[in-house]
């Protein structure tokens, strides 16, 4: 008995041991539970990475359309959940701004200008407390308003950016965050000679030397002071100040005598300044042609020799301008660009020697081997403008047709939505210079509903309706294209002006 | 009947008691708190990471407090946990299950209380013995590969088989210390050196015996080498499947080991073949 007695008060003693480090782990893991805050973050880092796997999947799989909507909702979300917390939960601010200067990015690559821009607008009310996501929202709704062709909102945009990161005291801290950030007045000074604004675009040509000629005088990182050093060459040629351009490119080229890449960039400058400035082409056709032969290697070579045919062109001396741009097909196949731009160019030179068929030919080449280019697009409008031209109008129907099968076939493959929507409305300018203007209507009205993401489509209703007034006599129809366009984006400033127009069409 | 071919044998004679699903119970009593601590830390989130970074000294719990990085960081914490749970907890199931596997092999009954209880009256020496060898298996995996730290490529590989064949071999000389200690009453001290003795008599089957198991745990081992991938890749989330489905495999492989060295090890004392 007295054993048995043992081993059972031992049984116990191992039991209370094993209840007593339960206890003991599970208070110390209360003890070292976080706040509730923590999990909030948590849950919206958990949240933001899921957002990041649908975008980088949107990415992989070519921005189709379907999974851009999902990928963007998911961004959309966070900001909805989160944006309150913001200024109360450390970290929180963070996750939100990420999250919303992502889904303008997102927008912006699947070429939703107009969503990207109001969603950068958003991120600057978000970021007031982060410099870098809002120099960036900032510069990028620039960027943006540029590619909608909105010179002013553009500049607007540049304009703040510039107060706000480009004063003295800013100045290093901007470089840091994007080198590309310090050409803004050089886009500021672009904008006003776009818009006729002669004082404008010297007064921010001059802001663009002092932020370049200060980041000089400060910096020590060589890469940044070379980019910087362009830079002001640019300030320089924008300007127009061409012999102060020649002078600084002869420094820089004896700054930079050992890097053959800056070398070949620095002539191919000094050519640009010789043709576009001084005027003196022969000189320029020798430097660009030295850019070819003296760097073959360098980024410049292909386009050196484009600009040295150009002269030729220019000079009506079409062979020899059409052996340099066989050169560049031959002989820099991997530079696609310059490549594309050769072959259009020989087509328009067979073209200058009315040779149609010729021509056509290398338009079908360009078109078949590089379609999302732009050239690409235009090639098969090309050809049958040549024909419509030559008044050959059924050939010119025919390369139509032909060129609607194309865009066709871009919309069936497996293509991103860039290219998608650039043949859509590739689809609708054939028909249209053709005149085929009831099936151009149609198929406006069609496209809206195939992009929903994509508003710049909504617009086609107002272009359908003035073909069905004016191009077909047809202001029933153009009426009831109206009244489709205002049930189904109602309250929009495009509501709006298909409202004015209902009301002038039935006056 | 080949060496090899018994081994075989004998795992497929291990597998067949489970359709007395007691014998599993003990090991599969220990799978279930790995997985309430895998539960545990992948549910806790961000609110205990001052708690798990205890576990893993110079880890800043700031480091945990984040997603994604709170699991990656699963497998290395909770790997860190399973030293302490193998030498206090899992030598108690081990042993337990010695004690139901040599009862079937006998054709004699035992309950799963009665085997943990006989098992939990020698714990002591299960406990030290357990010490001793994951003390070996470690110092045998660190030893080798401090040796070959900074070297690269085919070399790096071939060093790291080399270490895991090593652990593999000390493993196989440690496998009967439970047998010893459980069935023969031997103490801790004294069934090492028997289980050194047994496994060098008989050393082809206790090499299978330890390397049968461990290769079926190298798939969920090699995949959870790179958490950030499968992260990537899949989701942050699957390294909690990953990290169960490991542990599982692990049961089948430890419920295969301990039962087929146990059936060995009675049959070859019980007919005399290692006298």
């Amino acid at each position: 008995m007295i054993p048995n007695r043992k081993t059972n008060a031992l049984r116990r003693r191992a039991a209370r041991r094993a209840v007593e480090a339960v206890v003991v782990a599970a208070a110390l893991f209360l003890a070292a539970c976080g706040p509730g805050r923590d999990s909030e973050r948590y849950a919206a880092e958990k949240k933001l990475f899921k957002a990041r796997k649908l975008k980088e999947d949107l990415y992989a799989g070519g921005m189709r359309s379907e999974f851009l909507a999902k990928a963007a909702e998911s961004y959309r979300a966070i900001v909805r959940e989160y944006g309150d917390s913001a200024d109360t939960v450390a970290g929180i601010e963070e996750i939100v701004v990420s999250a919303q200067m992502e889904l303008a990015e997102l927008e912006y690559r699947g070429r939703l200008l107009r969503e990207a821009r109001d969603d950068f607008e958003r991120a600057m009310e978000l970021a007031k407390n982060v410099p870098a996501a809002l120099a960036n929202a900032l510069y990028s709704a620039g960027v943006i308003s540029e590619e909608l062709g909105e010179s002013a909102q553009a500049a607007r945009y540049y304009g703040r950016f510039s107060e706000r990161f480009l004063a003295a005291d800013s100045l290093a801290l901007t470089v840091r965050m994007n080198p590309r950030y310090l050409v803004t007045p050089l886009k500021l000074a672009d904008l006003a000679n776009r818009q006729g604004d002669g004082e404008g675009s010297r007064r921010w040509l001059k802001e663009a030397e002092r932020v370049f000629s200060s980041v000089i005088a400060q910096e020590k990182d060589p890469a940044l002071l070379r980019e910087t050093r362009y830079n002001l060459l640019a300030a320089y040629l924008q300007e127009k100040d061409w012999m102060k351009g020649l002078a600084f490119t002869n420094e820089l080229k004896d700054l930079y005598r050992d890097n053959p890449q800056d070398l070949s960039s620095l002539l191919y400058l000094e050519a640009r300044i010789n043709e576009d400035g001084l005027d003196k082409p022969s000189k320029a056709l020798a430097l660009y042609l030295s850019v070819a032969d003296d760097y073959p290697k360098g980024r410049e070579a292909p386009d050196a020799l484009i600009a040295a045919a150009g002269i030729h062109r220019k000079a009506e001396r079409l062979e020899e301008a059409a052996k340099l741009y066989e050169r560049v097909a031959d002989e820099f196949k991997d530079r696609i660009p310059s490549v594309v731009e050769a072959q259009w160019q020989l087509a328009h030179i067979e073209e200058r020697k009315g040779d149609p068929e010729a021509a056509a030919l290398r338009y079908r080449s360009i078109y078949a081997d590089y379609p999302e280019t732009l050239q690409g697009f235009e090639a098969p409008l090309r050809i049958a403008f040549i024909y419509r031209e030559r008044g050959a109008r059924d050939a010119a129907n025919a390369a139509c047709d032909k060129a609607i099968e194309h865009y066709e076939k871009l919309l069936s493959d497996e293509r991103p939505l860039a290219t998608k929507i650039m043949a859509e409305q590739y689809v609708i300018r054939a028909l249209t210079e053709d005149k085929r203007w009831e099936a151009a209507a149609e198929r406006l009205t069609a496209i809206p509903d195939r992009y929903p993401d994509y508003s710049p489509f909504r617009e086609n209703y107002l272009r359908a309706a003035s073909i069905y007034e004016q191009e077909l006599g047809d202001k029933e129809h153009a009426e009831k294209v109206l009244e489709t366009c205002v049930a189904k984006y109602p309250k929009t400033e495009l509501a709006g002006a298909a409202l004015k127009e209902l009301a002038r069409l039935k006056r | 009947m080949s060496r090899i071919a018994r081994v075989f044998r004998i795992f497929g004679a291990v597998l067949s008691y489970l359709k007395h699903g007691k014998l599993a119970v003990p090991l599969f009593l220990y799978f279930l708190l790995q997985l309430s601590l895998i539960l545990l830390y992948a549910g806790s989130g961000a609110k205990a990471a001052g708690f798990w970074a205890l576990f893993s000294p110079g880890l800043d719990p700031e480091a945990i407090r984040h997603y994604p990085e709170h699991l990656f960081l699963m497998g290395s914490i909770l790997g860190k946990l399973d030293i302490p749970l193998e030498i206090f907890a899992l030598v108690l199931a081990q042993g337990a299950t010695v004690l139901l596997v040599a009862a079937a092999a006998r054709r004699a009954s035992m309950g799963v209380r009665e085997s943990l209880g006989a098992a939990g009256r020698r714990y002591l020496h299960l406990v030290i013995a357990a010490a001793a060898a994951s003390a070996a298996v470690f110092a045998g995996f660190r030893y080798p590969m401090a040796l070959i730290d900074g070297i690269a490529g085919v070399p790096r590989g071939l060093g790291a088989g080399a270490s895991v064949l090593i652990c593999v071999v000390l493993q196989a000389f440690l496998l009967y210390v439970i047998p010893f200690i459980l069935i023969e009453g031997r103490s801790a001290p004294d069934a090492i050196r028997r289980s050194f003795g047994f496994a060098g008599r008989h050393f082809v089957e206790s090499f299978l015996f330890a390397l049968v198991p461990f290769l079926l745990t190298v798939p969920t081992l090699l995949l959870s080498l790179n958490p950030q991938a499968i992260a990537f890749q899949i989701s942050p989330e699957f390294l909690v499947h990953l990290q169960i489905a490991g542990e599982a495999i692990q049961l089948i492989a430890t419920y295969l080991l301990v039962g087929g060295l146990t059936i060995f090890f009675v049959e070859t004392r019980n007919t005399g073949e290692d006298q």
